[in-house]
């Protein structure tokens, strides 16, 4: 009988040690070898004797040079905290931007007139307005829901079957964070990853995310009681700043190309 | 032999390798010959040679790509920004 429950427990540990260095490193790589074909594309894709293969070879093969470049360099000057909390900051300035389109867009809708179209009195286009997002966001709350009762029943996990330990529970619960910031990003993913380049935006959501459980920003509130069990705590002024910082930044980006293209 | 020597030895070699298929699809298409891949052939082992040679100048280069690496996470961030302008 106790074979079940250990074997349940088992499936449900995960609190991998490398898992935000590795995804740091991954999904950099992913980015650059993403940026680096479309840019060579650009740059030299119209030559009769461009293909697709050389090109990509030559990206992975520059992508590699940056990687192993970039790595030297942060890890002889101890810069690697600085470098993921820039590629945090990087990511995000999307989060950023996406919300100031999403209150661009209730913007829109509350200022401008019913156009003759549709007669219906304010409160009645808002519910069918915010039905409607609710639908399109309908795949996120799913992978959420899933995320958040996978975590919980890990987390349950500790204490009804495992030895009970509050570490290995919070561990738990920052993989489950990990997983969710993914989910998020991800979904912002859908309005660009088809224009910039599918691999570069998938490394940027999950060297974004990486870096987030690296340097956990995100949940500011909760952090200062979960600092002692975090394996790379950082210092105490660089946490809340940072994270308003990558935001303000990706709306300001956004408002700069917004009023380009108004205008 | 640590991973950061081992990158230390590879950056460089991926680096030269990276600008030979570049150089050789630029020259091919602008009608350069056998002549010319030799030379590039040539250059590219003649700059990798001279990276592990002259440590200021491996240093130099080295920088340089590392504000590569700074610079593409921004870049990728404010092309996305400005996709999503464009769909909105």
């Amino acid at each position: 009988m106790t074979g079940i429950p250990v074997q349940l427990s088992a499936a449900l540990d995960v609190l991998p040690r490398w898992l935000p260095t590795v995804a740091v490193a991954a999904g950099f790589s992913l980015l650059l070898i993403g940026l680096f074909d479309r840019l060579l594309a650009g740059l030299i894709g119209e030559r009769r004797t461009y293909s697709r293969r050389v090109g990509f070879a030559a990206a992975v093969s520059f992508a590699a040079s940056v990687a192993g470049a970039t790595y030297v360099t942060i890890v002889r000057r101890d810069l690697v905290l600085l470098f993921a909390l820039f590629v945090f900051v990087c990511g995000r300035c999307v989060q950023g931007a996406v919300t100031a389109r999403i209150v661009q867009k209730v913007l829109d809708f509350v200022l401008t007139d019913s156009d003759g179209v549709s007669d219906a009195p304010l409160r009645v286009r808002a519910i069918d307005y915010l039905a409607s997002r609710l639908r399109s966001k309908a795949k996120i709350v799913v992978a959420v829901g899933i995320i958040v009762s996978y975590t919980g029943l890990s987390i349950a996990g500790v204490f009804l079957v495992g030895n009970g330990n509050l570490t290995e529970a919070i561990r738990r619960l920052w993989v489950g964070i990990f997983f969710v910031t993914l989910a998020q990003l991800s979904f912002d993913a859908r309005h660009f990853a088809h224009r910039v380049s599918w691999t570069a935006t998938l490394g940027l959501v999950v060297a974004t995310a990486g870096a987030f459980l690296y340097n956990p920003l995100g949940t500011s509130g909760v952090v200062s009681a979960l600092a002692p069990y975090l394996e790379s705590p950082i210092p105490e002024w660089t946490r809340r700043p940072l994270g308003a910082v990558g935001f303000l930044f990706g709306v300001f980006f956004w408002c700069v190309f917004y009023v380009r293209s108004v205008r | 032999m640590t991973i950061r020597s081992l990158v230390a030895l590879a950056w460089p070699a991926a680096f030269a390798l990276s600008l030979l298929p570049v150089a050789l699809v630029v020259t091919a298409g602008s009608g350069y010959g056998r002549r010319a891949r030799i030379g590039i052939a040539v250059g590219c082992t003649g700059l990798l040679a001279t990276l592990f040679a002259i440590p200021p100048l491996e240093a130099a280069v080295r920088w340089g790509l590392t504000l590569v690496g700074f610079g593409a996470p921004i870049a990728v961030s404010v092309i996305a920004v400005r996709y999503i302008v464009d769909e909105t």
